[in-house]
């Protein structure tokens, strides 16, 4: 069983990934880090589960409060954006290159 | 039994994940991302740790998703859904995501661990979360410390950023 | 595994009924959409500009409500073995909880709960 958990850990980490890659909406690149959190935490609670150590429940503990710590800026830089150009798409926003 | 709820939450799992990055529509991203965490959950209870499972459901669908669905309902719907779904380089993304999955499938495949004590010691007098305090609050000490900081920071952020531009805009 | 057998039996016909009735509903009911249905209701006159009802004090106000659910989700393996973690446990929980309140207070000083 655990090369099947191990896979699908791996699936949902892949798909975060291609996920902000791909999208141009800012909101639904940050579900996509969402998704990828949640894929590398599943691994860490399969592994507290075959190594017989809760550890890895305690570490993704931590991996929530740091994501929820992430979402809430991430959606404070989303809410400035949206104020100062009307727009959400994560094209418009290249003020660094000019 | 196991292999068959197993496969219907994996299911879940990944359905949901692939509606989040495909769906025009930001709502119902959010919505298929909400039932990837809660069949996330089902599985963090088949692999014996119901107290994480449950801080799947509170803080990842309950709090997290939510507070995206909030900030969602107050934009400008033709804001948020914009004509084009996919950058113009999706293609280049695309394979390296399969990229990532196969280097990742494959590891997997390599990886050897001693599985002899797998389900043990998961619990202290037959509670999961007794055993969470208990280790997170004698051996995770000073990270547990560094939690409360980054949430105070992650507070402060989130004001300063917000309020900064209230101020300039009255 | 066994006990949570009533949880997964309780989901499982809880996403069956609600698929039925709101398939049946969608399946059922009427639909006529057109132009005027979608707008906004402004006492009857037409109106002249979309609305942007975005006020930022709902948006921190829901910050603040998460960062305090994470706190509290650290609570909850604290009260549970209270007694096995002793002084030690409530002089940690308290660092921790003053913490996140001086955040809290951070907040207030600045204003960001006040509705003017």
């Amino acid at each position: 069983m655990l090369i099947e958990y191990m896979i699908v850990s791996a699936l949902l980490f892949a798909i975060g990934a291609t996920g902000a890659m791909i999208r141009r909406n800012f909101i639904v690149i940050l579900m996509s880090l969402e998704l990828m959190l949640n894929g590398a935490g599943m691994l860490l609670i399969t592994m507290s589960y075959y190594l017989g150590n809760v550890s890895g429940q305690i570490m993704f503990i931590f991996v929530a409060a740091v994501a929820a710590s992430e979402t809430a800026i991430g959606l404070a830089i989303v809410v400035m954006m949206y104020k100062r150009k009307g727009s959400i798409d994560i094209n418009d926003f290249s003020m660094l290159k000019k | 039994m196991t292999q068959i709820v197993f496969f219907i939450l994996s299911l879940g799992t990944i359905i949901g994940a692939l509606g989040t990055i495909l769906c025009k529509n930001a709502y119902y991203s959010a919505m298929w991302m909400i039932s990837a965490f809660v069949s996330l959950a089902g599985l963090f209870v088949m692999l014996n740790a119901p107290f994480v499972a449950m801080l799947q459901i509170i803080v990842y669908a309950g709090a997290i998703a939510i507070l995206i669905l909030f900030v969602m309902m107050l934009m400008d719907r033709r804001v948020l859904n914009n004509k084009q779904r996919f950058n113009p380089q999706y293609f280049w993304g695309i394979i390296l995501g399969v990229g990532l999955f196969s280097d990742l499938a494959v590891l997997a495949f390599k990886f050897r661990i001693n599985i002899s004590n797998a389900g043990k010691s998961l619990t202290l007098h037959g509670s999961n979360t007794k055993m969470v305090g208990d280790v997170l609050f004698k051996h995770y000490l000073f990270p547990f410390e560094i939690i409360a900081i980054i949430l105070l920071i992650a507070l402060i952020g989130a004001i300063v950023l917000t309020k900064k531009d209230e101020e300039e805009a009255r | 595994m066994l006990e949570w057998l009533t949880a997964g039996v309780t989901v499982f016909i809880t996403v069956i009924l609600f698929a039925v009735i709101l398939g049946l509903a969608l399946y059922l009911s009427p639909k006529r959409d057109y132009f005027v249905k979608s707008q906004v209701y402004e006492c009857g006159i037409f109106p002249v500009a979309e609305i942007s009802n975005f006020n930022i004090r709902f948006f921190i106000i829901a910050i603040i409500f998460t960062l305090f659910d994470i706190e509290a989700v650290f609570l909850y393996p604290w009260a549970v073995d209270f007694k096995g973690l002793g002084m030690l446990g409530v002089i940690e929980m308290f660092l921790f909880l003053f913490l996140v309140f001086v955040g809290w207070i951070y907040a207030y000083k600045k204003g960001a709960l006040e509705w003017q």
